[in-house]
């Protein structure tokens, strides 16, 4: 009878175990800050012995933890880079990255302003600080006051590349925590300009500027032709494996991407 | 599978050969791009494609180095060179003071040298036209990078490394902003000159700007520097201590490059030298008596008008051309005054004319040198002319032949001859050379290098 009991204890203990099962994801706020908390919920009513914990605190920490092992899943808005890839082999880690969804980033600014669009040199002039004041761009005479995302963002370096020819950021620009942050800003000061991922567009407030006459939308971005197009990823170390693996797949399933979709991102099918 | 798998090394081995080496991996996101866009590759395959570039470039030797992400630009050079020298001269005077004292009549001085010189340095540049550069050199002078082998100390014994400290011949900021290059700091010469003026190890100290604007076959060039010749810091002493200006050397230099439909091209830069300040720690001018004059001189009567002009041209498929360097000291009179010869006031004139063929670049190439010089006493700064050819000498009147060759890319055999006398008997060979005498007279110099430039 004794040893029912402990076998039937051991067995219990194994099922909370396995039904109590957490799953680790940090990196990027562009898909931490909403799209990865949305698809955590929808993954946990139908799995709901799962947990999740959920940091977004930029892309440059979600690849830091894959190659440290502090996560399972690390979201990133960027590419790794040359240094990490090399940082994860040394420690026996191999970066796999795993395309979540596609993204654009689009350049705000305050919606009175009377801008509608700038070509790929004039942003570059912004936010490099060669251009200070809107008169210079079109716009009504104001010292520009540019709003960017902190250094550990992959919006961050991937704006850097792909507008700013890889030059530095005007000194005088301020950077921001998050999406969500640039946005409150930008809609605040009528001088104001920014860039936000396609999930932080529809923000009261704003607007969005075309680039080179071409606004970030899902035509555009699927075809490349807007300038700031990208991926975003989530980074395992090898192939994902248990319920990161399964988490991934529910990502990519048709109910993921309606979420990727209502979100605001593009989804990859 | 077995299609994936083939399809995957087809385009590992495509991507890498496209890229022409490891070491390129990185940069092969535009050829992934194009891939993707032609429907070679999905996304996802270009994705983990780069991964795996980069994946492979970290474990290169190019791949090991973690560089600041503000450099464009980074550059690694040098050179090592081994070389024997023979100099000598004779004294003009009676035998010198230390032969007499040692009971000698020679009146001739020899030196062997078997000599060595290292240059290391790099450079780089950053965004919006900025760049830096540095070398680290041997050789403590400022007209020599050269180590004489042989050293012994009692401390340290044979072939001590006692002469082989490594000093920083340069370092450098700058910026380019279109036509305009400004630099500062310890800089390679940035002045179109010859050894008759300058002596080609010296770096010199300050600021330069340059401007250089082509404009069809022409090409106009102006260079202005503000160097400092001697530094000697207090001006405003606590106390009673003595009051010093800094020593400035200025220099101006404005002139042209015209390229002509055969090849041929010809250049003048018009060049002045003036100097504030005496540099007061150094040896004032002496006078012809011996023994009076193997210091360091004083920059005092120097104003110099300078023209080095080139005309470059092909020569039987050949490289070739020829040069002339005149200058002209305006202030030669007062320079003979300090000297205490007043009466020398028309030592004025240096010129150097010379023809050189062929180009030593490339494995088998050759290149020959030959010049004739004559540099009068009061004519150019003893302190900036070239320490070898003439032993860092005016006053003294000779030629100097060179013949290079290329063994193998980057390393060059060289051999140098020079021969030269005094010219003015009555006047000293100014200068503080290797030749222990003030009155130097036939003076020669033999050298052989092997160089082993990269």
């Amino acid at each position: 009878m004794k040893k029912s009991i402990l076998i039937a204890s051991a067995l219990l203990a194994s099922v909370v175990s396995a039904s109590a099962q957490k799953l680790v994801i940090k990196g990027s706020d562009t898909l931490g800050a909403k799209l990865v908390p949305q698809l955590a919920e929808e993954y946990k009513a139908s799995h709901p012995g799962v947990s999740f914990e959920i940091a977004a605190e930029g892309s440059t920490t979600g690849i830091t933890a894959i190659i440290d092992g502090t996560a399972q899943i690390g979201m990133s808005s960027r590419r790794a880079k040359a240094t990490e890839i090399s940082a994860a082999t040394a420690k026996g880690v191999t970066m796999k990255p795993i395309i979540v969804c596609y993204d654009g980033i689009a350049v705000i600014v305050n919606e009175k302003s009377p801008l509608a669009g700038l070509n790929k040199r004039q942003v570059e002039q912004i936010f490099t600080g060669d251009v200070t004041d809107f008169s210079a761009v079109g716009g009504n005479p104001g010292a520009i006051s540019v709003y960017t995302r902190n250094t550990s963002s992959g919006t961050y370096s991937d704006f850097k590349d792909l507008a700013m020819k890889k030059r530095d950021y005007a000194p005088s620009s301020q950077k921001m925590a998050g999406n969500e942050q640039i946005v409150a800003e930008v809609a605040k000061n009528p001088n104001g300009i920014g860039y936000v991922g396609l999930a932080y567009i529809t923000a009261p407030g704003i607007k969005v500027l075309t680039v080179d006459g071409g606004l970030p939308n899902k035509e555009s971005v699927l075809a490349k032709k807007y300038p700031y197009a990208r991926p975003t990823f989530y980074y395992t170390n090898g192939e994902p494996t248990g319920e990161a693996a399964k988490f991934i797949e529910f990502t990519h399933s048709d109910a993921g991407q309606v979420i990727v979709t209502k979100v605001g991102f593009i989804p990859v099918k | 599978m077995a299609t994936k798998s083939f399809k995957w090394l087809a385009l590992l081995c495509g991507v890498s050969i496209g890229a022409a080496s490891l070491a390129h991996a990185q940069d092969s996101g535009p050829l992934i791009d194009t891939l993707v866009k032609k429907g070679v590759l999905t996304d996802q395959e270009g994705e983990d494609l780069r991964v795996e570039l980069l994946k492979d470039f970290g474990t290169s030797s190019a791949g090991k180095l973690n560089l600041s992400s503000a450099l464009t630009e980074l550059k690694f050079y040098g050179d090592a060179r081994v070389r024997y020298e023979y100099r000598t001269g004779e004294s003009g005077n009676t035998p010198v003071a230390s032969a007499l004292a040692a009971g000698s009549t020679n009146n001739t001085q020899e030196r062997n040298r078997f000599r060595y010189r290292l240059r290391f340095g790099f450079n780089g540049k950053f965004h919006d036209g900025w760049f830096f550069g540095t070398r680290l050199e041997t050789g403590v002078g400022s007209r020599s990078t050269n180590s004489t082998a042989g050293a012994v100390t009692a401390a340290n014994g044979v072939t001590s490394k006692d002469n082989n400290t490594l000093f920083v011949g340069q370092v450098y900021i700058g910026r380019t902003v279109e036509d305009f290059t400004f630099t500062a700091g310890r800089m390679p010469n940035p002045f179109v000159t010859t050894p008759m003026v300058w002596d080609d190890d010296i770096n010199p100290e300050g600021l330069v700007e340059q401007w250089q604007h082509e404009s069809g076959n022409v090409t106009w060039k102006a260079n202005l520097g503000q160097l400092l010749y001697e530094g000697s810091g207090t001006t405003n002493p606590i106390g009673t201590g003595i009051s010093r200006q800094n020593t400035f050397l200025w220099v101006a230099q404005a002139g042209a490059k015209v390229k002509f439909n055969n090849g041929s091209a010809v250049q003048v830069m018009p060049t002045y030298y003036g100097y504030s300040g005496s540099a007061t720690s150094m040896t004032k001018l002496g006078t012809t008596a011996a023994g009076t004059n193997s210091g360091i001189l004083r920059p005092t009567g120097l104003s110099i008008i300078d023209i080095p002009a080139e005309y470059s041209f092909k020569l039987g498929g050949l490289p070739a051309k020829v040069w002339v360097d005149y200058a002209y000291n305006m202030d030669a009179e007062d320079r003979a005054a300090a000297a205490g010869r007043p009466t020398f006031d028309g030592e004025d004139t240096a010129y150097q004319l010379g023809v050189g063929v062929g180009a030593a670049k490339v494995k088998g190439d050759w290149e020959a040198k030959l010049y004739y010089q004559s540099v009068d006493a009061f004519a150019l700064d003893s302190n900036l002319v070239d320490s070898d050819l003439f032993d860092s000498r005016t006053n003294m009147e000779g030629f100097v032949t060179s013949f290079s060759y290329v063994l193998s890319n980057g390393v060059t055999a060289k051999f140098t001859y020079a021969n030269a006398k005094r010219k003015e008997q009555n006047l000293a060979s100014y200068g503080a050379g290797d030749i222990a005498t003030p009155n130097l007279d036939n003076y020669q110099l033999f050298q052989a290098d092997l160089n082993v430039k990269f």
